[in-house]
């Protein structure tokens, strides 16, 4: 009995098994304190753990090969003790939604992306990074919208087609190596490299890439984006530090992600989706630390992955009580919110001040890893777009978020403060914020490398604030002189244009000429000849079928059947 | 290129208001938002930006770069950065914004 307790158990289990649980209770108050507790047990089996290696190990023989579906190192420990805090997180801010589906997916899908984590081959890494994609997408559904729909049928798109591509590389790289282990792969593996990089890249927002994230996080339920932007891309994030660390094509791409969401979150006027462009930016960070891919490259983006999960989740928080209160989170409808709630408001400035990196707050001691990473190799040009986007990160995250919703103009909006669970589960992520801004030797110490970088010196606290305050002062000149670009209530156009619109209106034109063409042909050739011209304008002139809908489910549809056939494949293979 | 159809609607304001609605816990910080600190929030950050950059005389900063060994560089990198990225925001606008219903699928199912 004792060895069975001292033996090695996935905190990820916990989870997942509690998410079966409570998709089978009734009880709203028995559900909630199984979401609160299976949390509390992973973590538990996370502190027993007191040595690194591989467990749980399957073997199955059409594989040919064992799997692992827990592998406890440097790199996974501190991506699974953040997933088992937002996990806690999560359920304390949906304390009071009676929701059993959403709950049900929610920890699930938490459960998943820890499982990922710790999966130590391809195969256990392909099945929950799928079922990531298919749990988390009810967390939008849910809304309950044709917008929330639509957008969660564009996401399940493409995060099915990611582990697509995933399985895909997996199974090249098999046919090259024999092994489905998931250690470093780097582009050097041809094309099985270029395939999984895709399949990563999608879940981490690469440019172009990108879309669903701003698409759809915006979209999604008040307790939903919040869960959301804690697992999919930082799981994203794991699997580019384990498979591509040292790539340094990532160094280039890092760095348009770190730049270019800048732009757009300026003039954005939702501010849920100002932070998923900020959510992009972040990732960006953490991407040029994994194409560095030194020591210090790779515990940067680590330690600012582990920060992004508690600031980021703490202003999705925030902005999510300002929506459960005032119904929306436009800029242009908002501001002077800190009379009404003003804890929130509190606590948001924290989350934007951490994002910030302002001293003594998170970011300013993890973000400084992969700036000091970066500087080491010598590239200069990207450590000034760093730099250059930290200016920006204060623009959205730290002035335009709390600004326009508390502060500002006086919206005259009167409602009642957020629910207690949603202020703890705030104030939990805030203080987490603050200890690790000041307690940065106990976050250093879980990184996968031992560090002894001092973010602490006169020189780089003097050198923040001089950029921070800079920049503050920029933002007040610009506002009296009024040069700031006001709040509008608008669409703001990205690359997912090209698909909604002209992509759109193609697949409606294929489908109205390939619909006529069958009815045609299936209508026999009686008048074959003789309707000719007439067919040529039928197809031509798919005037009543272009409002006629083809499903983006279709498409969905699509991806599912590839995905079939690929697992197929495997078990050829095997 | 056109920017939003819509002109940008003033909200009305939903309830005069009225001081028994504010938050206890708000009261204390309501100069905050003052017309007298809305006006000096900028000269005393402005003001603190300079002491920033006279801490460079002060205190020796480890750099990477020759660059930036020079006096205030933070402070006019991110001024100038902090500037550029808001007033971009102009043309961006004019290239990419559209009204709120550009996207038809607020009503109706794809």
């Amino acid at each position: 009995m004792t060895e069975l307790l001292a033996a090695p158990i996935n905190p990820a289990w916990a989870i997942l098994l509690a998410g079966l649980i409570i998709a089978a209770l009734p009880w709203h108050n028995v559900r909630k304190a199984v979401m609160l507790l299976a949390p509390a047990v992973a973590l538990m089996f996370w502190l027993k753990m007191s040595a690194f290696g591989s467990f749980d190990q399957l073997s199955i023989d059409t594989l040919g090969a064992g799997l692992t579906t827990f592998r406890f190192d440097g790199l996974s420990r501190i991506w699974g003790l953040i997933f088992i805090i937002a996990t806690f997180l999560n359920a304390l801010y949906a304390l009071h939604e009676r929701d059993r589906l959403q709950d049900t997916m929610s920890v699930l899908y938490g459960g998943a992306a820890m499982a990922a984590v710790f999966a130590g081959d391809l195969i256990t890494l392909f099945i929950f990074w799928e079922i990531t994609a298919i749990t988390s997408v009810f967390l939008i559904f849910r809304t309950g919208t044709a917008e929330a729909r639509n957008a969660g049928m564009r996401y399940l798109v493409m995060h099915i087609g990611s582990g697509v591509l995933l399985l895909a590389g997996a199974i090249l790289l098999h046919a090259q190596t024999g092994s489905w282990a998931f250690e470093h792969i780097g582009l050097e593996a041809g094309l099985a490299g270029w395939l999984i990089l895709f399949g990563f890249g999608i879940k981490a927002a690469f440019p172009l890439l990108h879309s669903w994230l701003q698409d759809a996080y915006p979209k999604a339920t008040i307790s939903g984006a919040v869960v959301l932007s804690a697992f999919t891309t930082k799981m994203a994030i794991y699997a580019l530090a384990r498979g591509y660390a040292g790539t340094e094509m990532l160094i280039y791409v890092g760095a348009i992600m770190a730049l270019f969401p800048v732009f757009f979150a300026v003039i954005e006027n939702d501010l849920r989706r100002v932070l998923s462009f900020s959510i992009n930016n972040q990732l960006g960070f953490m991407v040029v630390g994994i194409g560095v891919g030194t020591t210090m490259g790779i515990n940067g983006a680590a330690a600012h992955a582990f920060a992004d999960v508690l600031f980021k989740g703490l202003l999705f928080m925030s902005m999510g009580a300002v929506l459960l209160r005032t119904g929306t989170t436009k800029a242009s409808e908002l501001g002077g919110l800190f009379r009404s709630m003003p804890i929130t408001a509190f606590f948001c400035l924290i989350g934007a001040g951490s994002i910030s990196a302002f001293p003594f707050l998170s970011a300013f001691v993890t973000k400084a890893l992969i700036l000091a990473a970066v500087a080491d190799e010598g590239h200069w040009i990207i450590w000034l777009i760093l730099v250059f986007a930290s200016a920006g990160v204060l623009e959205h995250a730290g002035i335009k978020i709390p600004y326009f919703s508390f502060f500002a103009h006086d919206s005259g909006r009167r409602v009642k403060e957020a629910p207690w669970n949603m202020l703890l589960a705030m104030g939990i992520a805030a203080f987490l914020c603050v200890f690790i801004g000041v307690n940065h030797r106990w976050l250093y110490a879980l990184l996968p490398y031992a560090s002894d970088y001092e973010p602490y010196t006169l020189g780089h606290i003097v050198g923040q604030m001089q950029l921070l305050l800079a920049a503050i002062f920029a933002f007040a000149l610009l506002m009296r002189i009024g040069w700031y670009p006001s709040e509008k209530r608008m669409t703001i156009l990205d690359i997912d244009w090209f698909w909604r619109k002209p992509g759109k209106a193609l697949v409606h034109w294929l489908y109205a000429i390939t619909a006529r063409l069958w009815a045609y042909t299936m209508g026999g050739t009686r008048k074959a000849l003789g309707n000719f011209s007439s067919l040529l304008s039928v197809m031509l002139s798919p005037d009543g079928n272009v409002s006629r809908t083809v499903p983006t489910g279709a498409l969905a549809a699509w991806a599912v059947a590839l995905l079939t056939l690929a697992l197929l494949g495997v078990y050829m293979a095997g | 290129m056109s920017t939003a159809k819509k002109p940008a609607k003033k909200t009305p304001a939903r309830k005069p208001a009225h001081d028994e609605d504010i938050h206890p816990l708000a009261r204390p910080f309501l100069w905050l938002v003052s017309d007298g600190a809305r006006k000096g929030f900028m000269y005393v950050v402005g003001f603190a930006a300079l002491l920033s950059i006279g801490a460079d005389f002060l205190v020796h900063r480890h750099s990477h770069f020759h660059f930036e060994e020079f006096k205030g560089f933070f402070a006019f990198f991110g001024f100038a950065a902090f500037a550029f990225v808001v007033l971009m925001g102009w043309p961006l606008r004019r290239l990419t914004g559209r009204s709120e219903d550009y996207y038809p699928e607020s009503t109706e199912d794809d």
